[in-house]
């Protein structure tokens, strides 16, 4: 467990670079923001302990983004497990339980070794027109309830709404190389 | 139905709403496929980097480095219990060790005896390197390993010691009668219960005699002394027959002493009952020495050789007769 201060000092900026979309990726599955939160801390304890921090930013990020995601689904898996015996209790809770695990299953992890990834989103979330990139941001990235966002920009909690639905449908478009088609495709 | 999802993904759906939904979802599948995209799309915006999360991750390194500290904490812990266990293990087998050993020695503490028959002799070796010789008839009772201050041994019938000196544990010897205490010193011990006396001479060293039992003054012997003990009485006196004590090679030697005193030490070593009919005629002191193996009736014919008397013999009651 000994580091130079110099990777502990490079550890740290890794840490705050990655630590926030880490966790933002991990409560998408999880539901729970605390159990997001536990997995990355681990994920980075394996990082510190392992000494992996000379690594490539490339390599560095994918192997950061499939650790979380690996854990994720090692949790998943480990809940729906636990909820098949109070099958019944909370039926839709279940649903969805099933429904984050299927979809987490579905990620592709390819997408983490991508060289341009960050680059990718980044140019796909400038593709949305900026009343509208803005709004997404605020709900999806900053977490604030729709509520708060039309009270902060003075518009009406239809119109961001609205604005989140055009948001997704446009996203949808132009990440859909990323994101597989399951079954069979949509007209 | 992307309205919906949307308003899922934004986290506006109140409870029954999401219930509803996934009541629905859980018979259509074009709604779990479209579920499914889009929750992999909103996973995958949130690779984005945003000025926000500066703030975050400096609050999550924090809570991080706590973790690091306790995990550190922990493992230390779990070396040291390691080392605990470990300690534990050295301390208990010390302790079994420790405790087999003084049950070991506690079962030593059990005295050994060492009976010499009549007619017979024998040497042997104490455990701090003593050498006792005993003679015929002789019981040695000592520990096959000395306590801890002292060295105790005790004898009936007769011994010699060669005491290997030892300052911090004094060597004792206990009789009937007489208790002798020493450093490392060579002496030789009489004390045959039916001699009627108790005798102990001192060839080198110092040697402090006193009676056993009783807290009186105790006699400091210096080399060719002896001390006899009969009838509640100390005496001091120079070592009357140096050669007596060739007894330790099987020689029994006698100087001027009475007929009778010869034969009653022979009744001793040889363990059987010698009457004398006439013991006037016995009263003649002689000179000489005998080998121990030559036997009793041996002895007895050599003695038939200077005064006449016929013997005779009663085996049954190892009795031996002798008169004019």
């Amino acid at each position: 467990m000994q580091i130079s201060s110099q990777h502990s000092g490079q550890f740290e900026a890794i840490y705050l670079t990655h630590y926030s979309r880490m966790k933002r990726f991990a409560t998408e599955y999880l539901i729970c923001e605390e159990d997001a939160e536990n997995i990355v801390q681990d994920v980075f304890l394996e990082l510190w302990e392992q000494q992996f921090v000379l690594m490539s930013h490339t390599r560095l990020f994918a192997w950061l983004f499939t650790t979380t995601k690996n854990r994720c689904l090692d949790l998943l898996r480990h809940k729906t497990v636990i909820r098949k015996g109070t099958e019944r209790i909370r039926d839709e809770y279940n649903v969805e339980l099933q429904m984050k695990l299927q979809s987490l299953e579905a990620f592709d992890e390819k997408i983490f070794t991508e060289p341009d990834i960050e680059s990718v989103v980044q140019k796909a979330i400038e593709t949305l027109p900026e009343k509208c990139r803005e709004i997404f941001v605020m709900n999806k990235i900053e977490g604030k309830k729709q509520k708060a966002i039309a009270a902060e920009l003075n518009i009406s909690l239809h119109t961001v709404e609205s604005q989140m639905a055009i948001a997704q449908k446009k996203l949808k478009e132009v990440l859909k190389e990323y994101i597989p088609l399951l079954f069979f495709l949509l007209i | 139905m992307e309205e919906i999802l949307s308003k899922y993904f934004s986290g506006e759906l109140n409870r029954s709403e999401e219930s509803e939904l996934f009541r629905q979802m859980e018979n259509d599948e074009t709604l779990r496929d479209e579920y499914i995209r889009l929750q992999n799309i909103y996973a995958l915006t949130q690779l984005l980097k945003h000025p926000l999360q500066e703030a975050d991750g400096v609050k999550g390194f924090n809570s991080f480095t706590h973790r690091l500290k306790v995990r550190k904490r922990q493992k230390i812990f779990v070396s040291l219990l390691q080392y605990a266990a470990i300690s534990l293990l050295l301390i208990a087998s010390t302790f079994f060790l420790t405790r087999a050993l003084i049950l070991q020695s506690n079962a030593t503490a059990e005295m050994n005896t060492l009976y010499v028959p009549a007619g017979q002799r024998a040497q042997l070796t104490l455990h701090d390197g003593t050498q006792v010789w005993l003679n015929a008839h002789s019981t040695l009772t000592y520990p096959a390993r000395f306590s801890r201050n002292r060295r105790e041994v005790s004898v009936v019938g007769e011994a010699y010691f060669d005491v290997v000196e030892n300052r911090e544990k004094p060597f004792i010897v206990t009789t009937q009668q007489l208790t002798m205490e020493v450093l490392g010193t060579k002496f030789n011990v009489f004390s045959y219960p039916d001699a009627g006396y108790t005798q102990t001479a001192l060839v080198e060293g110092s040697l402090k005699v006193s009676e056993t039992g009783k807290k009186s003054q105790p006699v400091l012997l210096s080399p060719n002394q002896q001390v006899t003990y009969s009838d509640n009485k100390i005496r001091l006196e120079k070592l009357s027959n140096p050669e007596y004590l060739l007894w330790r090679d099987g020689i029994y030697a006698f100087e001027n002493e009475r007929l009778i005193d010869i034969i009653e030490k022979l009744e001793l070593y040889y363990d059987i009952t010698i009457k004398v009919e006439d013991p006037e005629i016995f009263n003649v002191r002689y000179t000489g020495k005998f080998r121990q193996r030559d036997g009793i009736d041996e002895i007895l014919h050599i003695l038939q050789k200077i005064q006449s008397f016929s013997i005779e013999r009663d085996r049954e009651r190892n009795l031996i007769r002798l008169h004019q």
